[in-house]
């Protein structure tokens, strides 16, 4: 670079970073609340539930599941909520000590269609349905993060869900949701949050095999 | 030394990128709802099991200790937000969830509810939790940073998996207290929220 520019560039970095903190300030003294005079008439609306995940590591994910399959997500259902009927529903306070297990839980469904089953102890369908917590791509941000269309090597296990009258089984995304599948790329590779290197499906199944082959070992 | 206009012109480029640069770097937390004060109270449910009360309070309390906030959770036997105990999906997926209510006119946050997940194995305590263990108090933490408002960090570069992880990103391994202490972008979003 021409020594001429070095000054000008100096400048300008001292200028761009006095107005990022400007900038950054002058957010913050927007973003002050309004006061909140009482209301007369109060409309309740909850909203989305937000949960926190155990993030697991590839080999745990792995160890955790009952199912693996390669396969391509072909339909995610609307926002509903954990009873049959789908509607919303609410609890209150707990009259006695112990679990309240009965949870309102929004939920929606992922429908995949199976290419490949790399490992199954479920004697799984295809297409087969996976339900996820939270809202559905349809109304906001999901958890996991996938569309209609993606395809992906997906790690699936199967749990007791909380229902309204009771608990129902389902199957779920391993873990964190959004760790829980390795997408394809264009390039027929498939990478994930925890398996960032992209890996080839022979490469994934050895390790799959290998890893669960060493679960069973005395 | 004399500046032509192509010379000015790339200067104020490099100094727009750099600014926007700048500003998007210091900030990676999400705001979706706010109170309209600056304290709120929490209050055990009766499922609650009282081995929990510590760890609890301790992740509300973390957020009251950000000196350039005026944010304070306080416990009250009768408040309304409830902390309650329960099974949501069992082992290793969802550890909590939180319910948040807006009120409107306002549109400002008037009720919350936190639930544990009774199907983890929870550590309770103030110490390292095993490598199977869920540590409440960083949960806890976590739970109360969307009770105040507060969305997940956006991932990278907050959210690299280790001890340097905002409370804010959306996981926590299993043996790790990782969410306990507020990181740079946590006190950033509750200071710049509820100054």
């Amino acid at each position: 670079m021409n020594k001429r520019w070095m000054p000008i560039m100096a400048v300008s970095l001292v200028v761009g970073l006095s107005a990022g903190v400007a900038l950054t300030f002058s957010e913050t003294r927007s973003e002050h609340r309004a006061d909140n005079p009482t209301p007369q008439v109060v409309e309740m609306i909850r909203q989305p539930i937000e949960f926190s995940y155990i993030r697991l590591t590839f080999g745990q994910m792995i160890e955790e599941a009952d199912l693996v399959i390669v396969g391509k997500v072909t339909q995610i259902s609307a926002t509903q909520w954990n009873q049959d009927n789908g509607e919303a529903w609410e609890d209150g306070p707990s009259q006695s000590a112990g679990p309240d297990d009965t949870t309102p839980l929004q939920i929606h469904y992922i429908d995949l269609e199976t290419e490949q089953k790399i490992l199954d102890m479920l004697d799984s369908p295809s297409p087969l349905r996976v339900t996820a917590l939270g809202l559905s791509p349809a109304e906001g941000e999901s958890a996991h993060g996938l569309k209609v269309g993606d395809e992906g090597v997906f790690f699936i296990k199967k749990t007791d869900l909380a229902w309204r009258d009771g608990k129902r089984s389902v199957m779920v995304l391993v873990g964190d949701p959004s760790q829980s599948y390795l997408r394809k790329l264009e390039n027929g590779y498939y990478r994930g949050t925890l398996a960032q290197t992209p890996l080839t499906i022979d490469q994934i199944v050895k390790t799959i095999l290998q890893r669960r082959e060493l679960m069973v070992q005395p | 030394m004399k500046i032509n206009r192509l010379q000015l012109v790339v200067a104020f480029g490099f100094a727009l990128v750099t600014a926007l640069i700048a500003w998007k770097s210091t900030r990676a937390y999400v705001v979706n709802y706010t109170w309209s004060t600056n304290t709120a109270s929490f209050t055990y449910d009766p499922s609650l099991p009282t081995g929990f009360y510590s760890g609890v309070s301790s992740g509300a309390y973390a957020w009251n200790d950000v000196g350039t906030s005026s944010w304070a959770w306080y416990n009250s036997p009768s408040g309304g937000n409830w902390m309650k105990y329960g099974y949501i999906d069992g082992n290793g997926n969802a550890a909590a969830g939180m319910t948040p209510t807006i009120c409107n006119p306002g549109g400002h946050l008037c009720k919350i509810e936190i639930k544990f997940e009774s199907g983890e194995y929870w550590y309770t305590g103030s110490g390292t939790p095993l490598s199977y263990q869920v540590d409440l108090r960083s949960v806890a933490t976590h739970e109360f940073g969307h009770a105040l408002g507060l969305g997940h960090t956006q991932t990278m570069p907050n959210c690299p998996g280790n001890v340097s992880d905002a409370t804010m990103c959306p996981s926590l391994p299993a043996g790790t207290t990782y969410f306990r202490s507020l990181q740079g972008d946590d006190r950033l979003a509750v200071s710049t929220v509820y100054p």
